[in-house]
């Protein structure tokens, strides 16, 4: 690995950016991707009704 | 339960809304024109309202004063009721809509009087950029602080889309007005050439992400389940939507520049993450659209969810269509032509105009407690809007491929089957008269639904939204401590599984095989952990962030900042060793002064300066363009649209009297050109007397002058403006003088003469004259 590391980075060492870049962005996408996976159903309905909640409000006079 | 009664602060809802649906008839009314301007030329009237100036204006009106008065209408009128809070300040409200108001006017003010920075969306001059800075921090504390006195725990995904729209465009619109006053109302960007570029697209398209799509997107989760009366369709896919989008959007900026001067890395970084967005961006679409699941049958009689749901198509159609342009290939034949034109405007029209349509029909009945005027006029609107629409986007699509294809089309020879520009000019006006029809209709069905709107104002009077809630008898429990959470599970783990694959890099075989095996371990071990934990009475962290706004916002903050980071710190970096190297020198004191008259025209609205490598580019054009030829611009002038001609390099290519009687009258030279003429500018003189305070701001950017140029810069470009007026009165016998006089044809010291002078420059590097290069190490800090 460190031999083909060396040949890939010997071409520009501003390539580690991109090689950041896309593990950085695997690694949250993959985070999010559980958290949504183990959220509860309830839990995810109660929040999406959020915006509907606001039936108790009347006009003014 | 005690309960108290809470109203809602909707006057400031009220005034955003009709301050949007006022500015947004100007905005589209200057779209008319320059529509037309393109299409018939004599409708150039005026200096201070021909194309170059008025193009910025109709972009900054749309986005920032159409746009962004319709979504501070919709984040304060969806965020009290999402946290059952009222704003947290009437002063800062009041001062949030005055200030932009004054913003907007300032604005319409100086763009046609040629006050501009050149700088696409940013065009706006420093004063107005520290304004704008000021009063988006207002609306910034406004809102944090209504979510800290809130009583809904938990912050819906509306919320989140617009704390990532305040803290982004913060940043970008920062970053991208770091530029050195000259005068009260002129400034230089700190940015070089390349750097400059990188930046501004970093800034435009960002723009586009973070002003015109996740405030719209925050709106659509929100206003669409209201109408639909149903929630949206998976709270679970608007989370990864969300950070779907925030991860993503921010890396895109470079596609911008496909071909051009800018490292290769970072245009291939630009494109992949395009291409990525199409998941996100196809993911919230669906969502939006299956909200309306067993409600289809509405979107026959209510007007509202019609617009919304059109909206929410054509936001599918400009996220298809955004990372198709983004494949290089298809920018080669896409990028400077009017493709791009009819892109922007599916999503203007399309997805920002008629979401607003849909949010504004749904508010003005119920922010004055009646009902819609004329749901028929409604109706009306929405089939003249969408027709206008088509027409729009299909006749600038034809226009587009068809002068792309024109620009590059060889004959058996191996030249340009189409030399000459006009051409491929003169080729597509039927459809900029397609356009403005197009663009008209819409227009039209705007103006009836200000009609309608106004109308149902006035049949009812303004209410303020009000709602029952418990008295808050403890302070919030703060539970989870903020470094729990800033170094919670999910981050902990993602920084080892990081740190295992970098540490691959640094050993061969065996030990490189065991660390990847480690990492993927580790990772399937953290989503088993996750999971078993599913269950437990631990909060788990995302939830937790949820709740906490200062947290998620920081995190949001990290997420946006680590793309601009490490696209922009590079270049940072390498410009000052280009300069250290660069073959090129400063412009003369009067090539600086003619560069300003470029700026101030809005010459890159319409022209590049920047040769892509193809072969039919360098044989239209000439050479390829490089690092070195723009490393002294302050602002960079590539632009982004060819209506004519690239300029990169045009200097020396024709003689002075051609430029001379082709910006007089652009079509004796030029026949089918639709350039606006631009003869007062002989007339216009220019004050070399502040010229070396000019020179002087340029060298504090980095442009190496050297002091005795400083000095002597008047000097030099007095003498050097007589001799291209004597060149101009010897070779076309034009009539030159010093002072304004009756018969005088052009004043020595004007405008023209400083431009002509730039021109001749472009692409050209004074062969008599020494490198910077070799001059750097003498230039006083």
């Amino acid at each position: 690995m460190r031999r083909f590391a060396a040949e890939f980075f010997a071409q520009s060492p501003v390539l580690l950016f991109p090689v950041i870049t896309l593990v950085l962005f695997f690694i949250v996408f993959l985070a999010v991707i559980v958290h949504v996976m183990r959220m509860k159903k309830s839990e995810a309905d109660a929040y999406a009704h959020l915006p509907l909640e606001d039936e108790m409000e009347v006009p003014h006079e | 339960m005690e309960t108290q009664r809470i109203v809602y602060n909707d006057k400031v809802v009220r005034q955003f809304l009709w301050a949007s649906v006022l500015f947004g008839i100007v905005g589209m009314l200057v779209g008319i024109i320059v529509a037309l301007q393109l299409a018939y030329w004599p409708a150039n009237l005026a200096p201070y309202l021909s194309f170059g100036r008025l193009r910025p204006l109709h972009t900054n009106a749309l986005i920032f004063a159409f746009v962004g008065n319709m979504l501070f209408s919709g984040i304060y009128y969806s965020t009290q009721r999402l946290v059952k809070a009222r704003l947290a300040s009437d002063l800062l409200s009041a001062t949030h809509f005055w200030g932009w108001q004054l913003i907007i006017v300032a604005a319409a003010v100086t763009l046609p009087l040629g006050i501009s920075t050149a700088k696409e969306y940013a065009e706006l001059e420093w004063p107005i950029d520290i304004a704008i800075a000021v009063i988006w921090v207002v609306f910034a504390i406004n809102f944090f602080w209504t979510l800290g006195k809130r009583r809904e725990k938990h912050l819906y995904v509306a919320i989140w889309f617009y704390i990532a729209t305040i803290i982004t465009i913060a940043v970008l619109h920062i970053v991208n007005s770091f530029e050195l006053p000259v005068s009260a109302w002129k400034s230089y960007s700190v940015f070089a050439g390349v750097q400059d570029a990188m930046v501004q697209w970093w800034y435009g398209h960002n723009a586009v992400a973070f002003f015109l799509t996740t405030p719209i997107l925050g709106i659509m989760y929100y206003f669409l389940p209201k109408a639909a009366d149903r929630p949206v369709f998976s709270y679970r896919l608007s989370i990864v939507h969300f950070w779907g989008l925030v991860f993503l959007y921010i890396w895109a900026g470079p596609h911008h520049l496909l071909y051009t001067a800018l490292p290769d890395w970072a245009q291939s970084l630009g494109m992949v993450f395009s291409l990525m967005l199409w998941a996100p961006s196809w993911g919230g679409m669906l969502n939006g659209l299956l909200t309306l699941r067993g409600a289809w049958d509405k979107l026959r009689t209510d007007p509202v969810l019609k617009f919304l749901a059109a909206g929410v198509t054509f936001y599918g159609m400009s996220t298809f269509e955004g990372p198709l342009l983004s494949i290089k290939a298809v920018s080669g034949l896409a990028h400077y032509t009017d493709w791009i034109i009819a892109h922007v405007h599916g999503g203007t029209l399309g997805w920002n105009g008629l979401m607003a349509a849909g949010m504004f029909y749904w508010l003005v009945p119920r922010l004055y407690g009646t009902k819609l005027h004329s749901r028929g006029a409604a109706n009306f609107h929405f089939w003249i809007a969408t027709v206008g629409i088509l027409l729009y986007v299909i006749s600038m699509w034809v226009a587009g491929i068809t002068q792309g294809l024109m620009w590059r089309a060889m004959n058996e020879t191996g030249g340009l089957l189409y030399p000459n520009f006009v051409e491929t000019l003169i080729a597509i006006r039927p459809m900029y008269w397609a356009r403005l029809v197009g663009g008209s209709l819409y227009f039209i069905g705007f103006i009836i639904m200000t009609w309608n709107l106004i109308k149902t104002a006035q049949a009812g009077s303004a209410v303020d939204g009000e709602i029952e809630v418990p008295v808050l008898t403890e302070p919030r429990d703060k539970t989870v401590p903020w470094p729990k959470l800033v170094f919670g599970q999910p981050i902990m783990a993602s920084v080892i599984v990081m740190a295992l694959l970098f540490a691959m890099v640094l050993f061969d075989g065996l030990m490189s095989t065991v660390l990847a095996l480690a990492a993927v371990m580790w990772i399937v071990a953290a989503i088993a952990i996750s999971i078993r934990d599913r269950n437990s009475e631990k909060i788990p962290w995302h939830r937790a962030i949820e709740g906490r706004a200062g947290v998620f916002t920081v995190i949001v903050t990290l997420a946006i900042l680590v793309g601009g980071i490490i696209e922009i710190i590079p270049l940072v970096i390498s410009v000052p060793e280009t300069i250290r190297t660069t073959k090129n020198v400063p412009y003369t004191p009067l090539e600086l002064e003619g560069r300003d008259v470029y700026v101030r025209e809005g010459c890159y609205t319409c022209h590049s300066q920047m040769i892509r490598p193809f072969t039919w580019e360098t044989a239209r054009y000439g050479e390829v363009s490089t690092l070195d030829d723009s490393i002294f611009d302050h602002p960079f002038q590539w632009g982004s649209r060819r209506i004519g001609p690239d300029l990169a390099r045009v200097g020396g290519k024709y003689a002075d009297v051609w430029h001379y009687k082709h910006m007089t009258d652009p079509r004796e030279i030029s026949p089918g050109s639709n350039m606006p003429p631009y003869d007062h500018l002989s007339q216009e003189a220019l004050d070399f007397s502040k010229t070396a305070n000019k020179l002087r701001v340029m060298r504090n950017v980095g442009v190496p002058y050297k002091p005795d140029q400083i000095q002597t810069a008047e000097e030099v470009a007095r003498s050097n403006a007589a001799t291209i007026a004597a060149g101009l009165a010897e070779n076309a016998g034009v009539a030159i003088c010093e002072e304004p006089s009756t018969d005088c044809e052009l004043l020595v010291n004007s405008r023209m003469v400083a431009l002509i002078a730039y021109l001749q420059r472009l692409g050209r590097v004074p062969a008599d004259k020494p490198s910077a290069a070799a001059d750097t190490k003498e230039v006083a800090p």
